[in-house]
């Protein structure tokens, strides 16, 4: 696909504007609260837009796209269930998120040492850490793929006489931008570039919409396109493209959301880039403020992306074109390459291109940014710190977090070196939350019952840790048998499970235990934070 | 005036309450956008007059 020079300098003034704020920013950080959590002064708009601009990364507009082309808007309905559950929860009761917020922790595993103990701080610091940094190999490569199919860059570059995958130059790109982003100011300039980024992003995918949904009929015409794509999305993918819970095995099916839902739920007490927004924001009260509207306006911007998925759906249907198939392309990859595939068939415009890439890179630097800056700020604090004699100096708190960013970049690099998909993205990503959110039923049975004790605690975590492990392993081993013989249930049914056998063990070996209980009433702290100006 | 879609009858009310719902997500969203855009650049200023300031939010200390 051609880039105009008129891109490049849209693309060129962009960075220069994200890079000036970034300098800026950085000038005027001058604490460890200021670099880790904005000095906890992020006032709600300010944090939805943030949040906004770090929930749309590269990886998850892949996978966005990937979603749609394959089930259509069949997500619609179940999200719109899990949002009449969520946003009276969080967005209206603060459930465990104000409370979460009060305790003034940047971490799970921080409040965990002040809850709980010190030793199961870093066992959940330990594994938290692991599954997010593994969950986070894949945006690189992920992004570095979409964005060579969609520009229709060649599998290989030619640098100084040598053959390198353009892949590789990419992830390159991708990694060294956020590097630089987190390196200049950490949470105060992710929160400003973020709140920029996520009005880019939304601004430029509606524009790729109305344009994709647009040329998708001669002459082109947005109504006309819209029946085009709907009555084409109908046609392939029938009740199923609708309805989720439709007997079909392309069908997501009510277990999946019921996984999803819970699985949501755990992961707001226990992911830490969600924990770390809530700790930077000024009271409890902002946390559920943002989140409720965060929550509606959250639905209608992945619609927007689903919908450029959709379009590639209805123009060239479920089957992988031979000149495709000729690469070598997998059918489990064809459903990531599709869209990028369709748009770069259709052609985007001069302009809309130069902020489509900008978007792009940003989407990248702004998810990257915040999520590696969160794991850093994790693995410094509960994997390093707590077998540290000294106490750190604020100096040296931050250089630790840096150098763990830095060496968190270079191991990207190099999984996606030998990377190859075997598995849908939100699948990968999924999976990997998925060892994370036995952590959120600690922390909220920490939060709300008095009788949550240590002992109970970890036998919690070990069961939704070991049980989805031993699961993947048990599928893994029967795939390579040979036989066809699989596991009579699903992994989110084993998810599901092993939350609720974990809830329950952390429930009954409490109820046994004797040890002295460190609960103290956060209800109380909610409500004085709450009446500060 | 909305009918100027048509959809398949074998699918039932499932693809125009489908239809409907992410049609109207989109515009509300986009007209919130508007809204965080400027309610964000108050509190940018807020939190550019507040950084490097102390803390006096020590109310959930124990």
């Amino acid at each position: 696909m051609a880039i105009a020079p008129v891109d490049w300098l849209i693309l060129g003034a962009g960075f220069m504007f994200f890079l000036a704020w970034a300098v800026y920013l950085n000038f005027k950080t001058k604490s460890v609260d200021d670099y880790l959590v904005s000095g906890r002064k992020i006032r709600m708009w300010l944090g939805m837009g943030a949040g906004i601009g770090g929930e749309i990364g590269l990886i998850s507009i892949a996978a966005m796209c990937e979603q749609g082309y394959r089930n259509g808007f069949a997500f619609v309905i179940g999200n719109l269930i899990s949002l009449c559950i969520m946003m009276p929860l969080f967005g209206i009761f603060g459930f465990g998120i104000e409370r979460f917020r009060a305790t003034r922790a940047v971490s799970v595993p921080e409040y965990i040492e002040r809850r709980f103990s010190r030793n199961l701080r870093i066992v959940v610091g330990m594994i938290n850490c692991f599954a997010g940094v593994l969950q986070m190999c894949i945006f690189p490569i992920g992004g570095a793929i979409f964005v060579r199919r969609l520009i229709g860059l060649p599998d290989a570059t030619a640098i100084l006489g040598a053959n390198i995958p353009t892949d590789w130059v990419l992830m390159f790109i991708l990694l060294l931008c956020p590097l630089i982003f987190t390196t200049l100011g950490g949470y105060t300039t992710l929160m400003v570039t973020n709140f920029f980024q996520g009005i880019l992003v939304m601004g430029t995918m509606t524009w790729l919409c109305v344009h994709v949904v647009s040329q998708s009929v001669e002459p082109a015409g947005f109504v006309n396109g819209l029946q085009h794509v709907w009555s084409g999305m109908e046609k392939t993918l029938g009740m199923t493209g609708v309805n989720p819970f439709v007997n079909d095995p392309k069908s997501y099916g009510i277990q999946f959301f019921i996984f999803l839902n819970v699985m949501t739920i755990l992961l707001q007490f226990s992911y830490g880039p969600y924990l770390q927004q809530y700790a930077a924001m000024d009271k409890p009260r902002t946390v559920s403020r943002s989140y409720l509207l965060s929550a509606i306006f959250g639905f209608g911007r992945s619609l927007i992306i689903f919908a450029i998925g959709v379009a590639a759906l209805s123009a060239m249907g479920m089957a992988m074109p031979e000149s495709v198939a000729a690469k070598g392309v997998t059918p489990t990859e064809w459903g990531s390459y599709a869209t990028p595939h369709y748009l770069a068939q259709i052609g985007v415009p001069a302009v809309l291109m130069g902020f489509l890439l900008l978007a792009l890179l940003f989407a990248d630097v702004a998810v990257t940014d915040k999520y590696i800056l969160s794991w850093s700020t994790s693995i410094v604090n509960d994997c390093i710190h707590p077998f540290r004699k000294t106490t750190a100096s604020p100096k040296q708190h931050i250089r630790a977090v840096r150098m763990t960013t830095l060496a968190l970049c270079v191991i990207f690099f190099l999984f996606g070196m030998i990377y190859k998909p075997g598995m849908t993205i939100w699948s990968f990503m999924w999976l990997t939350a998925n060892l994370i959110g036995g952590s959120g039923i600690v922390v909220l049975l920490g939060m709300y019952w008095r009788g949550a004790k240590t002992v109970g605690a970890y036998a919690c975590v070990a069961i939704c840790v070991l049980v989805p492990i031993a699961d993947v392993i048990a599928r893994q081993v029967l795939a390579h048998m040979d036989t066809g013989a699989t596991l009579p249930w699903t992994p989110e049914q084993t998810g599901l499970y092993a939350y609720l056998a974990g809830g329950l063990a952390m429930i009954v070996l409490s109820l046994f235990s004797s040890e002295e209980s460190k609960y103290w009433d956060l209800g109380q702290t909610v409500r004085e934070l709450n009446k500060l100006p | 005036m909305f009918a100027f879609i048509q959809f398949d009858q074998d699918l039932g009310l499932w693809s125009p309450f489908t239809f409907w719902t992410v049609l109207i997500s989109v515009i509300l969203t986009l007209g919130f956008t508007v809204v965080i855009f400027f309610g964000g650049v108050g509190d940018l200023r807020y939190l550019l007059r507040s950084l490097g300031k102390s803390d006096d939010d020590n109310a959930d200390q124990r």
